[in-house]
Parts: structure tokens; sequence; C-alpha cells
């Protein structure tokens, strides 16, 4: 698998249409995954995926090496999606400090993320919280990073991503409870 | 948050089938775009060097119609130079041979006047040799004068050719102090000595009794005198 990955790597810096395909066969299906996560919209997030794509035949000589591939081609995705984000949905990130009762908010929420079903947090968590929460623990962005991506203080990120964790934990808590009451009936 | 991260990064979408055709059109156009580009800059290149090239040649050509015309300046010249030397030459040819036509003259003169010594006198042999010598010695001064004077010929046409080489420059006239200037300068020295002055150098100016204003003895108005300098009175 590997050597092939290498083969077809080296074929497409050398501009080879069939090595571009098959990268493109490899890594479109997670890539496109990535980019919905953010956008919430597949078209939207196919028109994102194309152009990284391209971004990436088009600039593969920046790339290293063939295992570092997917993870350069994962940031350029992200940071489509994100300027997509940024240039079409305008969101305005309140400056908040932050404090130790939000920092207690976190732990609960691990306890709860083995019983969270993915697709509904990336549909129905609020666009500003997705993006700071996406960064933080899909990408394992540090708070410098994404204060740097969204062009935010790092005070921001932290707060906004307490914030996700604390829709998160009342987002199933409300789910719980509807699922309680129609058990009782 | 590590269980949810397992979930994410395991989680994959189906592509849509035209995604691929779209992206491909998108990499040809770009392929195409890039090509008139290069041939632009090609052409771009091309052009240039041919008025860089012409440019040269132009410049190498004019260098040398330049060097050209010098040479035939120079050519012309030497030419000059040449036919200057040649008539001197010739004149000098005329000379040695006029000098030469003199000397076997005086030679053939001296052998008659030998001859005819011998003839006439009883003197030995000896002396006719004594004679050839004094005229080979004789004829050997000549020869170097002959030679003197071509040297002497030759440094007045350098002379000559430094001549032509020189620019003429106008003469500067000299200046000469004129006469005007002269009396000029007495009559300043004049009126320094009439003029006294002060211990500090400034002028002094003429008391009023000094100057030129009428002192008059006597002061008549229709026949009344009305200051007399002696009594010193007035009517």
């Amino acid at each position: 698998m590997k050597q092939d990955l290498q083969q077809i790597f080296s074929k497409a810096k050398k501009y080879d249409r069939l090595a571009q395909k098959s990268l493109f066969e490899l890594f479109s299906g997670k890539m496109l995954s990535v980019a919905n996560s953010y956008i919430n919209n597949r078209d939207d997030a196919e028109d994102v995926l194309m152009n990284a794509f391209y971004k990436a035949f088009t600039k593969i000589d920046d790339c290293r090496n063939y295992e570092s591939f997917q993870f350069w081609l994962r940031k350029i995705v992200v940071n489509d999606a994100i300027t997509f984000i940024r240039t079409n949905k305008h969101i305005l990130y309140a400056e908040t400090e932050f404090t130790d009762s939000i920092a207690e908010q976190i732990d609960e929420v691990d306890e709860l993320s083995k019983d969270i079903d993915l697709d509904v947090i990336l549909r129905e968590m609020p666009i500003g919280y997705k993006l700071v929460f996406n960064l933080s623990v899909f990408e394992e962005r540090k708070h410098q990073e994404i204060a740097e991506i969204l062009n935010i203080t790092e005070g921001t990120s932290k707060s906004q991503l307490s914030k996700a964790k604390k829709w998160l934990k009342d987002y199933f808590n409300q789910q719980n409870t509807i699922q309680n009451a129609e058990s009782e009936i | 948050m590590q269980n949810l991260k397992s979930k994410y990064d395991q989680k994959k979408m189906r592509v849509s089938d035209g995604l691929w055709d779209r992206l491909e059109d998108k990499l040809d156009q770009a392929g195409k775009e890039e090509k008139p580009k290069i041939i632009w800059w090609k052409y771009a290149a091309v052009i240039l060097l041919m008025i860089g090239l012409s440019g040269s040649f132009w410049m190498i050509n004019h260098k040398s119609d330049m060097k050209e015309n010098q040479e035939f300046v120079n050519q012309t010249e030497s030419e000059n130079q040449n036919f200057d030397s040649k008539i001197i030459e010739r004149s000098l040819n005329n000379d040695v041979e006029k000098l030469s036509t003199l000397k076997n003259n005086s030679e053939a003169g001296n052998q008659k006047l030998a001859v005819e010594d011998l003839k006439d006198s009883p003197t030995p042999l000896r002396m006719t040799e004594e004679i050839k010598r004094e005229n080979q010695i004789t004829s050997q001064v000549t020869d170097k004068e002959i030679s003197i004077k071509k040297e002497e010929i030759s440094i007045s046409k350098s002379e000559e050719k430094l001549a032509q080489n020189e620019i003429q420059k106008p003469k500067e006239r000299t200046k000469y102090i004129t006469s005007s200037d002269l009396l000029f300068g007495v009559e300043m020295d004049r009126a320094k000595t009439e003029t006294p002055k002060s211990a500090m150098g400034i002028n002094i100016s003429k008391s009023r009794n000094d100057s030129d204003f009428p002192n008059p003895k006597r002061i008549k108005i229709f026949g009344i005198t009305l200051y007399e300098k002696d009594s010193a009175t007035t009517k």
C-alpha cells in the first residue's frame, strides 16, 4: 500500500493525470467529510474539495514526501473550508475571558462523548462554536493556532470551546429528557 | 473526546460522480492557460534579443566606419607626408648630385694639377700620393658635411611637422600701464598729501573760516554802510 502510494505520489509530481485521479479516489471521501463538517452543505463542500485538490495538484512540489501528503491535503481542505465560511457567513465572536468556572464544564462533557452522535453535533451546533470545536478536537490545534486562523484572541478561542462543550452537554441533557418522556408515555 | 475524534477520523462521504471530471477540466484549462504565457514570453525574449543584436551590430558598424574614416585620414596624412618627403629627398639628391659633380670636378682638377705637377715639377711619386691622401681626406670631409646637411634637413622636416600639428593660439597682448593711469596715480598722491589726516587716519573737514565763503570788509546798501570790519559797528 505504502509503495503504491509512493509511486502514485511520484507520478503525480510529474503531473501524471492517472496518478492524480488515483490520489483523488484515495482521499476524496475522507476530505469531503472534513469539508462538510465545517460547511454543513454537501454541494459547497464538494466545491471546496475540488478547489483544494486543484491547489494540491498544481502546488504538489511544496509537499515533501508521500507520507505527509494526506495531512498536507487535509490542511488545505480545512483552510479552504474556513475561508469559505468567513466569506459567505459573517461570524462575530464576542470577546470573552476564559474563567475557571467554564473550565469545569469541559470535564463533564468528556463523560458524555461516548453516547454523542457525530452527525447531530456537526448539523446542530452553531457555526461559531463548531469552528473552534472542530479545530481544537478533530484537528488538534492549540488555542494560539486557532486564534491565528480565525483572527481572534486566545481567550476567545478558549471560551468558545468551553461554550461549545456546554452546548453539547445541554443538548444531550435535553435529548435525554425527551427520550425519557417518550419512554414514560 | 478521543472517542469523538476516532469517530470523526473513520467517517467518509461518497463523492459525486462528476466531481473528478470537473477537476480534470479545471486542470486542463490551467495547463492551456500556462502554455500561451510561456509562448508569449518566448516571443518577447526573441524580440528583445533581435533588438539587442541589431543595436550591437549597428554600434559595431558605426565604430568600423569611424575607424575606416580615421584610417583614411591617416592614410591621406601619411601620403602627404610621403609626398613631401619625396620632394625633399629629390631636392636632397639633386644637391648631393651637384655636390658629387663638384667634387668630381675638383678631384679631376686636382688630378690634372697633380699630373701637370708630375709633368712639370720634378717632385717624386710620394708627393702625388700625399696629394691623393689629402684629396681623400677632403672628400671624406665633404661627405661628412653632406651627411650633416641631410641631418639638418631631416630635423627641419620634423620641426615643420611639429609646427603643423601645433594649434596656432592667438598671442596674448602684454598689458602696459597707460599714461592716463599714471597721471591718475599722480593726482591721487597729490590729493593724499593735500588733505590733512587726523591721528586716526580720518580726513578732517575744513573749518568755515578757511572756506571760500566771502568775507567782505564793508557792506553798503543804498549808500548806507551797514557793516565795517575795522569799526565792527552796525548802523
